[in-house]
This record gives C-alpha cells, sequence and structure tokens, in this order.
C-alpha cells in the first residue's frame, strides 16, 4: 500500500496554477464554440432524439479546430479530454435552447465546459499520485 | 506482405507523415509533462534502451552517466531526432528498429525507457515481450504513457474517439498495464500523472 504522500513522488510542472487557468479558458472555449455551431446548425423544429445527437457531433466537429489551435499554444491530454467531453456535451444541450441569442447560447456552452472542467478538476485531483503497486 | 507486416508498414508511414507535426507541437506537453518524465527516466542506468525516440523530444530528461541506445521504426522520426542528439546529458545511438522485432541479444539492457510510445505500437504485448527479452532480469522498465481512463465514463469515450483519433496519431484506449503484465512483467510503482490515463509505470520481469 502505498500513501499519496510519498516524499519520493515526482514533481509536477512548475506553474500548475497557470496551466489550470488555461484548461478552464480552454473549456470556456470549447464549450461556447461547440454550443454556437450546433444552435445555429441543427433546424429548428428537429424532435430531440434526432437533434440532440446530431447536435452532439456537430459540437464534436466545432470544437477539433479550437481544440488544434489551443493544443498549439499549451497542449495536452487535459485539453484533448475536455474538447470531446465539452464538444459532446455542449453540442448535444444547445439545440434544446428555444429563442436563445448568440450571447446566451455561448454562455450557456461556457457554462457546461465550466462544469464539466470543474468535474475533470475535481477527479484529477482525486486520482493524482501513487495507485498502490509499489514493492515494498 | 503478412497482415502484420502490412500493419507494421501503414504505422510507419503514418508516424512519417506526423513527424512533422509532433516536433512542433508538443510544447504544452512538455510543460505539463516534462518534470514526470525527467524524474522517471533518473531511475535509468548503464546501457538503456529508449523506445520510440521520435523526434528527439525527450533526450533532454536523460540523465547523465547512462549508454543509450534510442530506436524507432519511423526514418523521419530519426531523422528530427538526430538534430537533438546535443540535447542529451548521456551519448545516444540511433537505430532504426521495430521494438516488436528487436535485433539485440538477449539480457543485453540495464534499463529501458518509454515515452508515450505502447499506444503506437501495433501490437503492444508483443512489443513489450521483446522489451523483456532483450533486459536483463533486474532491470527496470520504465515508461510515460497514457491510457485508457478507469471511468467508466471517460473510458466510453476514449472508445468511441479511438477509430477517429487513431488514423492520425496514436491509440488512446489502451490497457498498458495489463499488457505490461501479460507482457511477463510486475509492476512496482503507477502514478497517475492526469486523471488515471497519463501515467507512470516502474515494472521488472516477473
Amino acid at each position: 500500500m502505498t500513501t499519496r504522500t510519498d516524499p519520493a513522488a515526482p514533481a509536477g510542472p512548475a506553474h500548475p496554477a497557470a496551466l489550470r487557468l488555461f484548461d478552464y479558458a480552454c473549456a470556456l472555449s470549447f464549450g461556447a464554440t461547440a454550443a454556437l455551431a450546433a444552435w445555429w446548425l441543427v433546424p429548428d423544429g428537429t424532435p430531440g432524439a434526432l437533434a440532440m445527437p446530431l447536435g452532439m457531433v456537430v459540437g464534436v466537429v466545432a470544437a477539433t479546430p479550437v481544440l488544434f489551435l489551443l493544443n498549439w499554444i499549451l497542449g495536452g491530454f487535459e485539453v484533448l479530454m475536455l474538447a470531446m467531453q465539452i464538444g459532446m456535451l455542449a453540442g448535444m444541450a444547445a439545440p434544446m435552447i428555444r429563442g436563445g441569442t448568440p450571447g446566451s447560447v455561448a454562455l450557456a456552452g461556457a457554462g457546461v465546459g465550466l462544469v464539466v472542467q470543474l468535474l475533470l478538476h475535481a477527479l484529477d485531483r482525486s486520482l493524482h499520485g501513487d495507485v498502490g503497486g509499489r514493492a515494498p | 506482405m503478412s497482415g502484420a507486416a502490412g500493419t507494421r508498414d501503414a504505422a510507419i508511414r503514418k508516424w512519417n507523415r506526423a513527424a512533422r507535426a509532433l516536433d512542433t507541437k508538443d510544447r504544452g506537453e512538455e510543460l505539463r509533462y516534462g518534470p514526470y518524465k525527467r524524474w522517471i527516466f533518473s531511475k535509468a542506468r548503464g546501457r538503456t534502451l529508449l523506445v520510440a525516440a521520435g523526434t528527439g523530444i525527450d533526450f533532454k530528461y536523460l540523465p547523465p552517466g547512462l549508454e543509450v541506445t534510442a530506436i524507432d521504426f519511423s526514418p523521419t522520426m530519426l531523422s528530427f531526432a538526430e538534430k537533438r542528439l546535443g540535447e542529451s546529458a548521456s551519448p545516444v545511438e540511433l537505430v532504426q528498429a521495430d521494438v516488436t522485432a528487436l535485433d539485440f541479444a538477449d539480457g543485453s539492457f540495464d534499463s529501458c525507457i518509454t515515452s508515450c510510445t505502447f499506444c503506437s505500437v501495433p501490437d503492444p504485448v508483443r512489443g513489450l515481450g521483446e522489451v523483456r527479452r532483450v533486459l536483463k532480469d533486474d532491470a527496470p522498465l520504465l515508461m510515460f504513457e497514457h491510457v485508457r481512463a478507469s471511468n467508466p465514463w471517460l473510458g466510453f469515450m476514449m472508445d468511441v474517439m479511438n477509430p477517429l483519433v487513431r488514423r492520425f496519431g496514436p491509440d488512446i484506449n489502451r490497457r498498458t498495464a495489463d499488457n505490461v503484465r501479460t507482457a511477463g512483467f510486475r509492476i512496482v510503482r503507477e502514478f497517475n500523472v492526469y486523471l488515471d490515463m497519463v501515467k507512470l509505470f516502474e515494472a521488472v520481469k516477473a
């Protein structure tokens, strides 16, 4: 059994807070982009059972160029996971918004991004470190 | 051409094409994961096999005092890596080789390093078996790898996205810990870097 405060544990990046802030900015960008794309491109009146998967695909596709840009700036698996999750979820939810404006849809998408990043951040904090199997 | 050879040749072509992009896009990954790589690589000793040298982006994390043989099956990757030889604190010899068919004698290395390697080897268990063969009995296998997340939702997402991602890059849903054990290693330390999808492994022969 190992502990998560093992003194021999590796040091992390030099500026973790800056990276984490970047991840949050990525999450907001992915959410706003995916939601706007799905809201614009999925026709009004499309039945929900079709609009949601369609929006999901549109959301992922729309998030991909943003992913390439942000990944080039300061990428990592953190950014990849965000793009996949948020593209799907924000894209899926956006066609359900009736009577919104581009601003409100972008805000809603960014909100989805923020929630996803908060959840991933919490999960990462719970998992980071040794996971056992270490020799005595 | 056999199926395995065809798969390997397709993989070589894919990574030849990806070399230039990989050489430029890794700035963020180096900031995020560089310290972890430096830490795991510091455990290497003596004659060391670096599997999948790629563009040599990890040479700067190699500690002094090693005698490194860095292999990659992509000649384009190696041409990029050649320009980075000076970044290593230890001498590095570049060899074009496929980890699933190594041309080294049994028990000829004191340690082995991998860095995002077994996400891209077409037959990872066979590759790890070859690594096991060329390592001495007490030699450590030191790995920085990304793997399939154990969280059911995240794992499912990775399974869904993998067919698309693997067309341009690595597989993102490899169960590398299982593959390491299947190949005859015992994992003595496993460390989660990001979620449980970016990991460090230390393993020895079982």
